[in-house]
Formats: C-alpha cells, structure tokens, sequence
C-alpha cells in the first residue's frame, strides 16, 4: 500500500486543471532554469507569468482541499483530515511561495538592452506582491461566493491601476521594504486562518456548501449528495430571491399554447437571474469610472482605446464567461422540464431562445455598463461609425459564441469540460476582435462590415447543426 | 381491450446500449390501460432506462418505444399533458417557494386540479411558503409527487417514489395512488424495491432482470404460479433433480426446498409419483418470489 501522504498528494493529479498547470509551470521553470541571462523584455513576461501561475495554483490546491473537507467523510472517517490538510498546505507553500520564491531569486537581476532599462528584482518584494494574489484567490477558492468573487475581482483592479503602479514598482524593486513585509506578513496570516478555518469545517458553517467544482461527477459519486441539497441550500437566500425576481412567478400566467418568444420568457421566469443582469453592467460601470478617474482620463489624457475598445471588449467576453457557468445547471432540471407538454422540437427552440435571450441580455446591460465611462467623459463617441461598427461585431460574435456553446453543451460534460472550451472560444473572439479594430497611431480601425457578416454566416450552420444535434440527444 | 398500437406504454425489442454494456436488452412490455404496474428488479437491473426510455428522454439503441400509440421519443404537447412524472433523483428550482414552483408547473398545463394540490399538500404537512431548497429529501419526494399529480394525468410514472418517505407518508400515498387508479381510467406505473407497498397496490407486475423482463403479468397470477415444495422421499434424491419450471432448487439427501413457477395438481402427482415422495405446497409472498427468481438465499 502506497504512503497516505503520497495517495492524497496524487489525487490531485487527477484534476485536469492541474495538469495543465503542471505542464505550464514545468515548462516555465525550464526556462528560468536555462536562461543564465535575459533581457528586460523577455524577463518581465515570465515574472508576470510566474506570479499568475502560483496564483491559480492557490485556487486549483484550495478548492481541492475543501472537496476533500466540505464532506462527512473527513469528520467520521479517522485520520482523514489532518492529512488531507498537510498534503494541501505543503503544495500550498510548494505552488505559492516556493515556486514565487525561485522565480524571484532567478529573476533578481534583468539584464537591459535593445532600449529596456535593468531592473533590479528585491525577491520578498516580489513574493509579497505574488502571495497577496495567492492568498485573495485561495480564499476564493474556498468560500466560492459570487460576491467575494466580484470583491476579489475589484481589489485586483485596483491593484493593476496605474495610481497602484508605483507602489507596485518601488514594491518588488525592494525600495517599499515596510509595504513588502506587511504585505506577506498578511498573505501568510490570512492563508495560516483559512487552513485553521478548513481544520474546524462542519455542516453548521455557512462555507460548508459547495457550489458545483468543477468534477461534479466525483461530488455525486463520492459525497452522496444525490440530491445536490447543499449546493441547492445555497441558493435560498433573500438575495438570491431578489436577483431571481421570484415575485414575477406570482404573476406567471398559462402559457399553454403561447407564442415560442412567450414561452421563451416563461423559461427565463425559472433560468435566468432577472435582475443580476442590469447589477453585473452597473457594478462594471462603476469598476470602470474608478478606474479611469485614477487613470487620469478626467485630465483630458483618455484615449479611443480606453474607452471605446476595451468596455466593448469586455462586453464581449464576460457574458458568455457568465452564462458558461450558470447555464450547465440547467441539466438538474432537464428532463422534468423536457416532459411539459410541448414537442421536443418546440422544447428544444424555446430553451435555444430562452438561452440567447438571456446572453444578448448580459451582453447589453455589461455593454452599457462598461460604456459609463465614454457616455461620462466622451458622450459623442457613442455614436461615431467606429463604435457602432465594433458594437455590431461584438453581436455577431454572441451570435457565434451561443451557437458553440450550445453545440458544446449537448456532450454535457463536467464543468470543467464545458466551461473550458467555452473560455477558448470567448478567447478566439476577442482575438478576432483585437486583430480587426488594430491600434495604428493611436486611432482604431472600424471593423469590416465583411468580417462582421462571415462571423454571421459561421454562426449560423453552426446554430442550426446544434439544433439537429440536440434533437437526437437524451434529456435525462 | 388495450392492443400495443394504443397502450399507455408499449416497449418492442428496446434496447439501450451504454458503450459495452446493455442496460436495456430486447424488451417488450406492453402495460394496458387502467392498470397499476409494479416495476420490480434488482439494483442496476435497468429500472430507471426501461422508465426514461418509455418516456422518451433516452433514445432506444433498438426498438421502438410508443405512449398512446405515439413514438415516445416525439410525443405531441396533447401527449405530454397527459403524462405524470416523478423521476428518482428529485431537482427542482431550489430557490422557489413551493406555491410559486407549484404555480409555475400548473402555467404548462391545460388543466390544474387545485383542490387536489392543496389537499394533498396539507395532508402530508408540506408548506406553501417554504422555499424548495432546503426541504428534506421526504419532503421533497413528497412536492415532486403533488406536482406529478396536479394535471391529473392519465399515465403517472413514478421511479422508487416512495423510498424516502416515512411510514405514515408512504401510507398515504399508496392511498392516493389508489385513488388516482380507482376510475380504472388512469395508468400507473412505478418502480420499487419496497414489495409490500407493490402488493398493496400494484394489479400488473414486471420484472426486469439483466435489461430483460424475466416476467410481465398480473400480480396474482405470479403469486399463484410461483410456490415452494417441500419434497421428503424415502431415498436420497439427484442433486439434480429435474421437475418442470423450477427457478430454485435446494436438494439435502431425501429432502428437497424447491421454488417452481406454473405449479399445477398434475405437477405434485407427477413429483409424488416419481419420487415416492410427500410434497408440501408453500404460498410465496411477493418478496419471496422476487429472492427466488433472483436466487437469493
């Protein structure tokens, strides 16, 4: 029999999230490891690289430790938890601070060339600004609630904005010793609390439930929790009642017979998160308004970039980013709703419709929210060809997006499966996006009304092959 | 008389396949109209497909499967309205309250009994304003059943509905079930593992063993075929002892404990003749039966 310690550090190698940071950071520390020297440029990326890496590692080796925890399995089987806990909170240190440490101590010195200036990395400085991420995304990890989730997310802006840079330079450049320790200092306590907190989890804490991870299937198989009713017992609360508008279902009438767009509204009454669609646009809006203050944009320095390009790309990956994680548990409910009476044809169309209506929806509010910034500083570029053009691009591509999510979620894989090839596609498009609108002496190009309609011409056999596929697809 | 072509159920050479494995192997079952049907096998015995796979929410590998003479797998809306489902594992919205979820499902339908709903709500303790999401899983079976019932369907399928429901609970639900059944009109069928609560209601049994139906008639009939022999000879009896029909034989010297299905007079005359023996005939429960078939101890 294979070493305890050694059987649960394994278990982890199960989770392909994992892998693939494995295989990431493995190749990255190879790089590190043969580089005697590097120049500026090709340095900082890897440092910022590194930095990212030990900071989903704090995610991927939490959210790990709590599946193993938030279970009656770790309070009644003996001498399950505290290994469980060791194992987690050695590749914790291993991922987090030794991994920044060696990125940092390889990384001390940069060379300067082809006009880069030398840099000077002070390694405490470094780790500090690297663990304080760390530490932010293991608590995330662990408590899995939406609005510490957005409070994280915030922070993080704040963090990247430029009133933030030069604290963040005289930081890892070891001129702000005070910031660095006190920094670490936090990260550490903070990491130290959330593993004395997993030490003491049980049913009567709050944080006990589970959102779905993302192996669902080893949840089901290995808690039997058949009936999801922890993760069901989360969403129950007065907030999630108001972001639902539940009050709408009081008013619901027979919809028997209705017109498909009726009835696709019905759907929404049980799918969607009625009001959380104008709070995301809002709560981006303000994001952005903050953070172009700081910036700077009230001074007259704001640029087309700024505020055309970039909410317009944000509005172009965060709905399906959204949608790709709450759309999956649609499957629970799946085959009741599948016997209502309607044809399976006409289940399937109102579903698609319900959907994309609920996608253009969070496509529109987090437009407009992000937009704040340009209707404040720059109402006239609203309307200029520029931005109408990448409006229009950025619709086709929700046009696109939903149809590949939707050809995807037919296989209705783990959460992990779905959501990831869901994140490439939202990837692709904001490449394609990038690429079209180019950034030429400070001016951006207007997307071709050609490639707009080729987005629309993909989309569409795609849409209509999903529609035939999942009219042959099992709804249980 | 209900034919295959109208029959609320009617399954012919279905199978489902699972990459190697066969849940569903060859099955045919035709559940007449008005009956209560017990859906009876062992774990992993293929239940809950030969269930979805009636109800056309999993697509036969092979086989055709029809509700009302319809193909299961594109019933029309008409078809659906008639049809009641409460599946085995329970998800519904969590976050509605149970008047709001009951008022949701009723909006699909062309027709909603309230007085039922609410009856059936208060006799079974469930509250209108508690929120789905932490109701216990009882209580939950229990909301999935109502809602099941609400459009007073004319076919309810129902899979293992009663297991986590508690004594009195489950009482009075057989009791409904009955009720539903009594106009001899509506169709039911459910499975279960609990053979008391099938005996209780159930007219028609079927038994699924290895994705095949190794029985499908009414309940009587098996309890009146399926009956165990003690055989006492006055010489040691073959180990392998060859009477017609046995489903289980237990042979010890000059006494033998032998399950036989279609036991007849003629059979016992035959066993007493051949082995200068004395049978006693034992009655099975249903449980019994279902042991024997499955050759338990």
């Amino acid at each position: 029999m294979r070493n305890r310690y050694a059987q649960i550090a394994l278990t982890y190698t199960d989770r392909w999230s994992m892998r693939a940071w494995l295989i990431l950071t493995a190749m990255l520390v190879a790089w590190l490891a043969l580089t005697r020297q590097a120049n500026f440029s090709e340095r900082l990326p890897m440092l910022m690289l590194g930095g990212t890496a030990c900071v989903f590692a704090a995610t991927i080796v939490t959210s790990q430790v709590k599946e193993q925890i938030a279970d009656p399995r770790s309070a009644l089987t003996p001498g399950f938890r505290t290994p469980h806990l060791i194992v987690g909170g050695v590749l914790l240190t291993a991922t987090t601070l030794g991994l920044a440490s060696y990125i940092a101590w390889r990384s001390a010195h940069i060379e300067g060339g082809f006009g880069w200036p030398a840099l000077r990395i002070w390694p405490p400085g470094y780790v500090a600004i690297v663990m304080i991420s760390a530490a932010a995304m293991a608590w995330m990890g662990y408590l899995q609630s939406p609005p510490f989730i957005f409070c994280v997310m915030a922070l993080g802006a704040v963090f990247v904005m430029p009133i933030s840079e030069p604290l963040n330079w005289q930081t890892i450049s070891g001129r702000a010793p005070v910031t660095a320790c006190v920094m670490l200092a936090l990260a550490l306590a903070s990491l130290i609390a959330l593993w004395w907190r997993m030490a003491l989890l049980n049913e009567e804490m709050r944080e006990y439930h589970r959102l779905d991870s993302f192996s669902p299937n080893l949840k089901l198989s290995m808690t039997g929790d058949r009936f999801y009713r922890r993760s069901a017992a989360a969403e129950v609360g007065w907030f999630n009642e108001w972001l639902r508008g539940a009050g709408r279902i009081d008013r619901a009438r027979n919809v028997l017979g209705a017109s498909l767009m009726r009835r696709a509204a019905h759907w929404r009454l049980a799918i969607s998160f009625a009001r959380a669609n104008p709070l995301f646009g809002a709560l981006f809006g303000m994001m952005l308004l903050v953070m172009d203050y700081f910036g700077g944009l009230h001074e007259g320095k704001g640029e087309q970039g700024v505020l055309i390009a970039v909410p317009i790309l944000i509005g172009l990956v965060v709905p399906m980013l959204i949608a790709g994680c709450t759309w999956p548990r649609r499957w629970y409910t799946l085959a009741q709703d599948a016997l209502r009476p309607a044809t399976r044809r006409q289940f399937l169309a109102e579903q698609g419709a319900a959907m994309g209506w609920e996608l253009m929806s969070l496509w529109f509010w987090i437009t407009v929210g992000a937009l704040l910034p340009t209707i404040w500083y720059r109402p006239h570029w609203l309307l200029s060809a520029t931005t109408l053009a990448m409006l229009a691009l950025t619709a086709a591509e929700q046009v696109l997006l939903f149809a590949v999510f939707v050809w995807i979620a037919r296989y209705r894989g783990t959460l992990f499966f779905t959501w990831t090839l869901t994140l490439l596609a939202v990837a692709a498009a904001g490449f394609l996006f990038v690429h079209e609108i180019g950034h030429a002496d400070d001016r951006l190009r207007i997307p071709s009304p050609l490639v707009i309609a080729a987005v629309l011409v993909v989309a569409l056999p795609v849409l209509v092959d999903a529609y035939r596929r999942w009219l042959r697809t099992d709804l249980d | 008389m209900t034919t295959a072509n109208n029959s609320p159920i009617a399954l012919a050479g279905v199978r489902k396949q699972y990459g190697a494995k066969a849940a569903l192997d060859g099955v045919d079952l035709v559940i007449p109209a008005g009956s209560v049907v017990g859906l009876l096998g062992q774990n992993a015995a293929g239940k809950t497909t030969l269930i979805k796979t009636a109800l056309g929410l999993i697509r036969p590998t092979n086989g055709e499967a029809t509700i009302f003479g319809e193909p299961s797998w594109d019933l029309s809306a008409a078809t659906k309205a008639r049809i009641g489902y409460v599946p085995q594992v329970i998800t519904l919205y969590p976050w509605m309250r149970i008047r709001q979820l009951i008022k949701y499902t009723a909006s699909f339908y062309p027709r909603w009994n309230d007085g039922l709903v609410t009856k059936l709500l208060t006799t079974w303790d469930v509250g209108g304003e508690d929120k789905v999401g932490i109701l216990s899983v009882g209580t939950l079976q229990k909301l999935a059943i109502v809602l099941a019932l609400g459009h007073e369907p004319d076919l309810l399928v129902l899979d293992e509905p009663a297991a986590s429901l508690d004594p009195g609970a489950r009482r009075d639900f057989l009791r409904t079930l009955l009720e539903v059944a009594a106009d001899g009109r509506r169709t039911v069928l459910f499975s279960t593992h609990i053979t008391s609560d099938l005996e209780r209601v159930a007219d028609r049994v079927a038994i699924l063993r290895a994705g095949k139906i190794a029985y499908d008639g009414a309940l009587d009939d098996l309890k009146d075929s399926v009956k165990r022999l003690h055989i006492t000879a006055t010489a040691p009896l073959p180990v392998d002892l060859q009477i017609p029909g046995v489903v289980k034989s237990q042979v010890e010297g000059n006494e033998a404990l032998i399950s036989v299905r279609d036991v007849s007079p003629a059979l016992i005359e035959q066993i007493r003749r051949n082995y200068a023996a004395t049978v006693g005939v034992q009655d099975l429960n249903l449980e019994d039966i279902f042991l024997e078939l499955h050759h338990h101890a």
